[in-house]
């Protein structure tokens, strides 16, 4: 356990500020919009060509920049938008908001010179694709998903075919810290994971953070996906509506008040279950026996910004987010006597949060949020009968339910503040304090009888099991320093300061943080950092698909938190006509993760989670390469990645795989994605993306051996035949390779404006040369199966897949 | 009629079954000799020994008809006698207390040996059975004390058996055989106060169970109480007036006691979501088990006088 001295956080604290303090200066500060809809931008660049200096704006949108010289140059830029020159005599401090105009607007080919300064960040690790290139990388079913373009970066791998499963740098689904405009969001899975749940209407901007984590970012060992959303026109009504191959999405935004009050609504259903009840209607359906069974999900982004002044703006976020499998059977069990079964399963997000952001000096912004998140799933059962009176006998009816309930609650309040002294130093610190509720797992069972027969007899049970619920408290303070210590050399270095509380168990951490650029010349340059990361909860997942019945659970007083040390170093290189070019190697070691014993899973009550569970380690490390393009008609990547993950679990009686390593289930060693698209014209635009990787772990028992019958009967040992069972021996934990994942998908936008308004066709073709990969390979021992007397069975979910899909934006 | 036609193309085009067998390009590895013994205090002392069998053949496990097999007990040494195939025996019935050392030498194999000791029974009251007919579902209640021995770490197995006969097809002479099989019943367990993580309660459906398992660590020494209920249906059986069960309780060595805990784990609900795991062995050199078992069999008998008409609780005589 770290001890935590106070003295040598405070000698930290002022060792990192007192670098930060210069000589009295003019400071320029102000927001970047879009000309047309208002929007703030997130992370366009204001540079005094001058000097050299510059700032990026920050998630508000604002900047502030602190010069010297008397005359400045500035330059404002921003990917897919015009720059804009400006000449400014610097005697006072000075206000400037500067709206943009984007190349769609403006009807002109956006060329070099506008794109993201990979190489001038001191930041490493971290990548930033437009919102709109993300949009238009063709995904399943035409449906634009955040989640698995992102997958498609190097360092990022799914966890099985479709899926939303977010597995970065070895670490598990459950190391990514998902925000939403800040806020955590537990679950980002739709559907079983085939979709996530960002919609993408709703977002404006996306940074994935895959190490080297500035000290603003804590609680999760392996990535940052930071999320904002859009605030809203402020000009006038905007929107969007979209009719898919499986979903309908509304996007609505708008100003409430001129300019000062704005609102942003999104909304996503899908209605496969309307499609789909008329088939189960006339498939199932007799007199006796009815079924009712469907599946949706939805979600409703909503946003309120309201600005008082240049200085002060307020922001009120929620996101619903919720899937829903249902099924009802009526059965007429005799003519007086009818039988409904209902089963139900419900899981989804919660958060909202109140912002308010000031600008306490045109050095100094501040942003203060209260927030509320939780995840919860549900799974219910319900058995009634109804019986009607007859001569023989009185009314009866009863009722039985079983309901299985996890649940996590957060209620949070953070302060963060930017502070930017002069062009050298941007300073940010803060604080957050969070209360957890877990309620891991949560069995109740009700039980109503009712007869006539005795007036008002009625017999009602009531109980729940394993309901106790574990509160948490968690602090964290932090301070980062970005420092441009000279032309060539520019520091990131920082300090996170986390504590969890848990059953009467304190666990302080201390987590330094340091990444650095060198500029060894133009567009060229050398980047390392160190990140020690701590996380304390874990989900527990017994397979690489997210389910509902993954559980969230804290750290407990036997459970201790996971950490990890990373360190990575690359080169990055712009490529003047080409795009930006990054090679980065990391080495990652991992402590305290958790995996279910040998045997267990998530089925059975007789045994709490801490009970099911191992503490071991593991250790990843891996080369990525990126070839990204931000700019012009044809944008996109080409990543590869080589990686290696392994998990050791050798602690005295938490043993697995004999104490030995073994690799991770997502370990894959080499990963291809090639993300391209190209704009030929303001009314056709094509991508096309083609995915390799090397094939999942997954454990296979190559011998079977006779089981020893260890209840007594008459076949007790004398069984040559098997006939008391057979055990299956794998020579160890993800000791076999599934075959190799690759697939290619297509999408064409089709654009057309109108008077008020326009419209994009969207053909898309999923896995257009119908590979069937691997979802899944199970053994099979059918003696009739194709004639193989025992075989191994591959199963592929998707073949080839056509969508269309109808956007309407006004 | 034509709009169903289109949704189900729809969705056959959706989850159109993509099944292929893939080649598998791993050689057939060499098999592992197996040695199964759990010796008890009940019957005679015998091996079996077979070959394990490649994952994706079909065939039965393979005897193993030329093993040289000596058991060693309490410094005695004896030579098994192979019969039957795979099983070698003897003519010695293990008592409480034996230490035993086992070794075979399979032709092509390295010489395997394993050891265990027969751990004592401990006493047992005489259980109480008793029958409730005044609830909805009929319940059988089985009550015993076990006086656990202090100072020595016990493992216990407990569970409860039906005697059933019927028939079983026999894929390999291809005819149906008549089987005197047991059926295991489910029970609930009224002393959940156990709580030491080494319990392993085997699950059956919802709440029931069909197996106890569980070390005497917070128990050691005490008395403990325990009362096991068997749901029972008057009109499934075929004599509804008679139902006979055996009430088994059985002191496990410690290689016992993992195996059978590891054994059940892996085979048990959750399976098909749980990673394969290698179970235990105490053999060095092969696959298979060798551990010692104490044993005592309970017959317990419920009976109904008058099956339509249960009117009280009544309570009935063990043996």
């Amino acid at each position: 356990m770290i001890i935590v001295h106070k003295k040598n956080i405070l000698a930290i604290i002022l060792i990192l500020l007192c670098g930060i303090a210069k000589s009295q200066t003019y400071t320029i500060s102000g927001t970047v919009t879009d000309s047309l809809s208002g929007e703030t931008l997130i992370g366009a660049a204001v540079i005094d060509m001058r000097s050299g200096k510059g700032a990026l704006t920050n998630a508000q949108g604002r900047f502030s920049l602190t010069l010297k010289s008397d005359s400045v140059r500035l330059r404002v830029t921003y990917v897919g938008y015009k720059p804009i020159f400006e000449d400014i005599l610097l005697k006072s401090n000075q206000k400037r908001n500067y709206l943009m105009h984007s190349s769609t607007e403006l009807k002109t080919v956006v060329v070099k010179g506008e794109r993201i300064d990979n190489a001038k960040s001191s930041q490493m690790s971290a990548v930033q694709v437009p919102i709109e290139q993300l949009k238009s990388v063709p995904v399943l079913f035409g449906e634009a998903d955040l989640v698995k373009a992102l997958q498609l970066l190097p360092g990022v791998q799914s966890g099985s075919e479709g899926n939303s499963g977010f597995y970065v740098r070895g670490g598990g689904p459950d190391e990514n810290l998902f925000l939403l405009d800040g806020v955590p969001l537990y679950n980002v899975s739709h559907m079983g994971g085939f979709f996530s749940a960002f919609n993408t209407d709703a977002v404006k901007n996306v940074t994935l953070y895959k190490g080297s984590f500035p000290a603003r970012f804590s609680g999760r060992l392996s990535s940052v996906l930071d999320v904002t959303t859009n605030n809203g026109n402020d000009k006038q009504l905007h929107g969007n509506g979209s009719i898919g191959f499986i979903s309908a999405k509304l996007n609505l935004e708008g100003p409430i008040k001129s300019e000062r009050t704005t609102f942003s609504l999104s909304g996503r259903r899908t209605y496969a279950d309307f499609l789909l009840q008329p088939l189960v209607k006339r498939l199932a359906d007799r007199r006796e026996y009815k079924l009712r069974a469907g599946y949706y999900f939805y979600d409703v982004n909503g946003k309120l910004t309201h600005r008082f002044n240049d200085r002060s703006r307020l922001f009120a976020s929620t996101y619903l987010g919720s899937d829903v499998i249902y099924t009802r059977i009526r059965t007429l069990a005799t003519d007086v006597q009818e039988q409904y079964l209902n089963f139900d399963t419900r899981w989804g997000n919660i958060v909202s949060s109140l912002r308010w952001n000031y600008e306490l000096t045109p050095k100094m912004f501040m942003n203060i949020t209260g927030a509320y998140t939780r995840y919860s799933n549900r799974v219910g059962v319900t058995y009634e009968t109804e019986t009607l009176a007859t001569e023989q006998q009185d009314s009866q009816t009863s009722e039985f339910q079983m309901d299985y309930l996890s649940k996590i609650n957060d209620l949070s309040i953070r302060a963060d503040f930017d502070y930017t002294p002069n062009p050298d130093h941007l300073a940010k610190f803060g604080a957050v304090f969070t209360h957890h509720l877990f309620q891991p797992e949560v069995s109740s069972a009700h039980l109503n009888a009712y007869s006539a027969e005795v007036m008002n007899s009625s017999y009602i049970v009531d109980t729940s099991i394993n309901s106790g619920s574990i509160r948490a408290e968690e602090i964290t303070a932090y301070v980062e320093d970005d420092w441009s210590v000279n032309q060539m050399l520019k520091v990131n270095y920082g300090i996170n300061l986390s504590g969890f509380s848990v059953e009467n168990r304190f666990y302080p951490t201390i987590q330094p943080r340091l990444s650095g650029r060198l500029m060894l010349r133009e567009g060229f340059s050398l980047k390392a950092g160190y990140a020690y990361m701590t996380q304390f909860m874990h989900l527990l997942s017994t397979t690489s698909v997210s389910m509902p019945t993954d559980l969230w659970v804290p750290v407990t007083a036997d459970i201790p938190p996971m950490h990890a040390h990373q360190v990575a170093a690359g080169l990055f290189y712009e490529i003047s006509a080409i795009g930006d070019l990054s090679i980065e190697g990391y080495y990652k070691k991992m402590h305290n993760l958790l995996e279910y014993k040998d045997g267990a899973t998530f089925w059975g009550s007789s045994q709490s989670w801490e009970e099911k569970v191992f503490v071991g380690d593991g250790w990843a490390y891996g080369v990525e390469v990126l070839m990204q393009r931000n700019f012009g008609n044809l944008t996109g990547w080409i990543g590869y990645t080589w990686s290696k993950t392994m998990r050791l679990f050798d602690r005295p009686g938490q043993v697995i795989n004999d104490g030995n390593p073994f690799p991770a289930k997502y370990d894959r060693r080499h990963d291809i994605s090639i993300v391209l698209s190209y704009k030929i014209n303001d009314k056709i635009d094509f991508s096309a993306t083609w995915v390799y990787s090397s094939g999942n772990a997954a454990t296979l028992s190559l011998q079977e051996y006779s089981q020893a019958q260890v209840t007594a009967n008459d076949y007790a040992g004398i069984d040559p035949e098997g006939w008391n069972g057979y055990i299956a021996n794998p020579s160890g934990r993800n000791n076999f390779r599934m075959p190799d994942y690759h697939r290619m998908d297509i999408s064409a936008n089709f654009h057309r404006s109108f008077r008020n308004c326009s419209r994009t066709i969207n053909v898309s073709v999923y896995n257009l040369y119908n590979r069937k990969n691997p979802y899944m390979i199970y053994e099979s021992h059918e003696f009739t199966y194709r004639g193989y007397n025992g075989a191994l069975v591959q199963l592929s979910l998707f073949p080839i897949l056509p969508s269309v899909a109808y956007t309407l934006k006004f | 009629m034509k709009k169903t036609k289109l949704i189900l193309l729809i969705i056959c085009s959706l989850i159109v079954s993509c099944e292929e067998v893939v080649e598998f390009d791993i050689e057939d590895t060499k098999p592992f000799v197996v040695v199964n013994a759990l010796p008890n205090t009940d019957s005679l002392f015998f091996v079996n020994i077979t070959y394990s069998r490649f994952f994706l053949d079909n065939q039965a496990f393979r005897p193993v008809t030329d093993a040289t097999v000596t058991l060693d007990v309490n410094g005695t040494p004896m030579t098994l006698t192979q019969r039957d195939g795979a099983n070698y025996l003897s003519n010695y019935c293990i008592a409480a207390g034996d230490t035993m050392t086992l070794t075979v030498n399979v032709p092509g194999y390295e010489t395997i040996t394993a050891a265990t000791r027969a751990v004592p029974l401990p006493d047992l009251t005489v259980p109480i059975a008793e029958i409730d007919t005044l609830q909805p579902i009929t319940a059988g209640e089985i009550s015993f004390t076990l006086n656990d021995p202090s100072s020595i770490r016990n493992h216990y197995f407990i569970y409860i058996s039906e005697r059933d006969s019927g028939t079983r097809w026999n894929q390999w002479d291809n005819k149906w055989d008549t089987i005197d099989t047991v059926v295991h019943s489910y029970f609930t367990c009224f002393n959940r106060e156990i709580t030491d993580p080494c319990v392993n309660r085997i699950e059956g459906m919802m709440d029931y169970y069909n197996q106890l398992l569980f070390t005497d660590s917070l128990i050691d020494g005490q008395q403990y109480d325990i009362t096991l209920a068997i749901p029972m249906f008057r009109d499934t059986a075929e004599n509804p007036l008679l139902r006979q069960y055996t009430l088994i309780v059985e002191s496990l060595s410690p290689e016992a006691f993992r195996y059978t805990a590891e054994v059940t784990a892996a085979q048990g609900i959750g399976q098909y979501f749980a990673e394969p795991t290698r179970i235990y062995t105490n053999l060095r050199g092969a696959l298979g088990i060798f551990a010692a078992i104490a044993r005592r069999e309970i017959g317990i008998t419920f009976t109904y006088k008058d099956p339509t008409t249960p009117q009280q609780k009544r309570i009935h005589k063990s043996r």
